[in-house]
């Protein structure tokens, strides 16, 4: 049976730096299963991934083991009576196929407080990944936490497919400016939280809400985020306008956009009941939208706006 | 596309239910609605 968690500030170096890790709001419980990942002297023979002695090589070996039933390499879509953390080790990890579905699972980088791309756990640093997504998860009570993401193709960088109650927070997320298209892109955001992550250089949107049938931003939020791109006419936080929305935030984000006249800092599209913008400062070139909301100004609050030169303080934005 | 990611989107698409959409391939589609 892997080890929890129990007891982990009293453990050794190595888990004392884990352990500051939950002083940082890193997701780790007692009593969740903890499975170890380390590229540099792991193997994917060491079924359980149970110590640092003994870890996996790969993410793909050890996302399996924690979505696996109980006693069984038979993969479980039904279990939720579960919590397993996924630990990985600082290092480059250039797996393609990090597409993934399941129930209450953690992927946490426990490299330093901030990622790098070579100062803790890097996705993709490669940039092997060329179709869906250099991270996809799937499912529900899942996170994505504390890694550096790198994407230099036509596709998003991290995808949030379906599911709900999910969480991608302080992660670095890196695109190379001409193909990645977005940073995060979200197909349903139903109790889920992207929060604290920093995006650079998407070429179609930093973070992108796809609507559609079935599609949620409820119950959750988008906050605190710092999203930067030099390429031309992009979209910092774009929301779909088949997105259902009520009960939402996009708040506290920071948002600079440098090239072009036909950026946008933050689009909402739908006409539901929400998402609420505040309280975010959004920069972008002149004659550039810093923020537009098709459910009306009465969903703007606070926001500080400055497009070239001219700056407001806050909250005069196009409705 | 190799045989380990067409089992990743099939595990995909056995737990949602439903087929999986490639982001590239719906964001084509989506362009060419709004060109009609």
């Amino acid at each position: 049976m892997a080890k929890s968690i129990t007891g982990i500030h009293a453990a050794t170096s190595f888990a004392d730096r884990i352990a500051d890790k939950a002083i940082n709001n890193v997701s780790l419980w007692p009593g969740a299963t903890i499975v170890h990942v380390d590229q540099a002297v792991g193997s994917d023979a060491n079924t359980g991934g149970l110590t640092w002695e003994k870890p996996y090589a790969t993410l793909d070996a050890a996302i399996d083991f924690a979505r696996y039933q109980f006693g069984t390499t038979t993969i479980s879509y039904t279990d939720k009576n579960r919590r397993f953390v996924v630990l990985v080790k600082p290092g480059h990890y250039n797996e393609t196929s990090l597409w993934w579905s399941g129930y209450n699972l953690s992927v946490i980088g426990c490299g330093p407080a901030v990622p790098g791309k070579d100062y803790g756990v890097s996705i993709n640093y490669d940039g092997g990944e060329t179709s869906t997504a250099a991270f996809l998860m799937s499912g529900s009570g899942n996170s994505l936490e504390n890694v550096h993401v790198y994407c230099d193709a036509a596709i998003p960088a991290v995808y949030l497919y379906n599911g709900d109650n999910n969480l991608i927070r302080n992660c670095v997320i890196e695109a190379d400016g001409t193909n990645c298209t977005y940073g995060i892109k979200a197909d349903s955001v139903k109790g889920s939280r992207i929060e604290g992550n920093v995006i650079q250089n998407t070429a179609t949107a930093g973070i992108y809400l796809d609507g559609g049938a079935d599609r949620y931003f409820i119950e959750g939020w988008i906050r605190n985020n710092h999203i930067h791109s030099n390429v031309a006419n992009t979209t910092g936080i774009l929301v779909d306008v088949d997105m259902l929305s009520y009960n939402a935030w996009i708040d506290h984000n920071f948002v600079s956009l440098t090239n072009g006249a036909s950026c946008k800092g933050i689009d909402v599209n739908t006409t539901s009941l929400g998402p609420c913008v505040t309280d975010n400062y959004v920069s972008v070139p002149s004659s550039a939208t810093p923020i537009e909301h098709a459910g009306g100004d009465q969903f703007l609050m606070g926001n500080h706006t400055a497009a070239g030169t001219t700056n407001a303080d806050p909250n005069p934005a196009a409705g | 596309m190799d045989e380990k990611a067409k089992k990743r989107l099939q595990e995909i698409e056995e737990h949602t239910g439903k087929p999986f959409e490639e982001p590239k391939k719906k964001e084509e589609e989506k362009a060419k609605g709004k060109k009609g």
